[in-house]
Parts: structure tokens; C-alpha cells; sequence
């Protein structure tokens, strides 16, 4: 590994420990924000740090080259890389159905009293459709203009 | 399309986990070539003539079911 991945370790780790310094010396409503960041940051740059450690010594090196080889193979595969795209599609296709037929269930549920202040809620689910719809025209077109 | 990868591979004594780490592709993708289910991209059928030493026609035999005109 590299002293990259080491540093980028403690970096986490720094952070981690500034917001939980944050979360215990200060009292804020935002208290349990700062817990999070300091969970984000402590754990995974401690794993880091570790893993950076474990795979650096020499017994290690050489099953860490074939880990490397391996996820190289995993990432850069043209099939998987097809079917992760085709996967892609469907559950961008079935996010765009779920945020509809949410839209329409909450709206019911309003009208029918079940749920108040449901407005708001469509509204959202609103914006997150249209914003779907929209990224993935402008998003199309732009990589449409490499070719 | 139908395609002489397994043929080839097992003359050369490969299982399909070596051939595949040898083309620097997954197993599956190997495996899915060879029973025709997925059909290789360019790149990845040079790469596979290349290492048998054979042209790619004597490889992968395409039997018409083209979506376009013939000339």
C-alpha cells in the first residue's frame, strides 16, 4: 500500500477526533451530527491505518500484489462492467417508479386525511423525480458529445 | 456467436480461471464467451487471437443475424 493511504488514514482519524472533541466539549443541537462525523472519521481511518500496516509487511506482499491484480480485474472487466451499467439502468428506471407511485400514495393519504402535511412530502418526492428525469437527459447528452 | 475459445484453451492445457488471469478478465466473462452467451468486445477478441495465435475468423464464427443490410 501506499504512504498515501496511510496519511489519508490519519487525516480521517484527525478529523474524526476534532468533531469528537466538538461533540464533548460543546453543547449544540447539533451534537449528534458531530458524534457521526467523529464514528465517520475515527473508524475507517483506523482501518486504514491498519490495513495499511498489515499489507505493508513482508509475508504480505506478495498476497496483497494479487489482491490488487484481482480487484484491477474486478473493476475493469468488460461483462461485469456491462451488467453494472445494465444494473444501473433498471434501478434508475425503478427509482423513477417508486418516487411516482410514492408521490400519487402520499397524495391520496392526504386527501383522505390518513396523513397530514403530506404536501411538503410530494412536493419533495416532486423535485427528486423532476431532478432524476432532468440529470439523466443532461447527463446523456453531455457524454453524447464525446462521439 | 458460436466461437472455438474452449477448443483452443484446452489444447493449450488452461483451465478457465488461468486463461482468464492471462487475459487479465474474469472467469465468468471466459466462461460466458465460451458458451456463447456474451460475445467479446474488439479489444478483448484481438486480445484472444492474439494469444492463441490464430486470426480472429478462425476463432469466432459469426452466423449471420446481423441488424443491418447486407451489401
Amino acid at each position: 500500500m501506499k504512504k498515501r493511504d496511510l496519511i489519508t488514514g490519519i487525516l480521517y482519524m484527525v478529523f474524526g477526533v476534532l468533531c469528537l472533541a466538538a461533540a464533548l466539549l460543546r453543547e449544540s443541537r447539533l451534537e449528534g451530527v458531530w458524534w457521526g462525523f467523529a464514528g465517520a472519521g475515527i473508524l475507517p481511518g483506523a482501518g486504514m491505518v491498519c490495513k495499511y500496516f498489515y499489507w505493508n509487511t513482508p509475508k504480505n506482499k506478495e498476497r496483497y500484489k494479487a489482491r490488487l491484480e484481482n480487484e484491477w480485474i474486478e473493476r475493469h472487466d468488460e461483462l461485469k462492467t456491462a451488467v453494472r451499467d445494465r444494473a444501473g439502468r433498471y434501478a434508475y428506471t425503478f427509482g423513477l417508479l417508486v418516487l411516482s407511485f410514492g408521490m400519487l400514495l402520499f397524495c391520496v393519504l392526504d386527501v383522505l386525511d390518513i396523513m397530514g402535511n403530506a404536501r411538503l412530502l410530494v412536493l419533495c418526492l416532486g423535485g427528486c423525480l423532476l431532478f432524476q428525469i432532468v440529470a439523466g437527459i443532461v447527463i446523456f447528452h453531455q457524454l453524447m458529445k464525446q462521439y | 456467436m458460436k466461437n472455438r475459445v474452449e477448443q483452443l484453451r484446452k489444447a493449450q492445457g488452461l483451465n478457465q480461471d488461468e486463461f482468464a488471469k492471462k487475459l487479465r478478465v474474469s472467469r465468468q466473462t471466459i466462461s460466458s464467451i465460451e458458451t456463447g452467451k456474451y460475445n467479446p468486445s474488439l479489444e478483448l477478441a484481438f486480445a484472444i487471437s492474439k494469444f492463441f495465435g490464430k486470426p480472429i475468423e478462425e476463432i469466432f464464427i459469426c452466423e449471420g443475424g446481423t441488424n443491418y443490410e447486407e451489401a
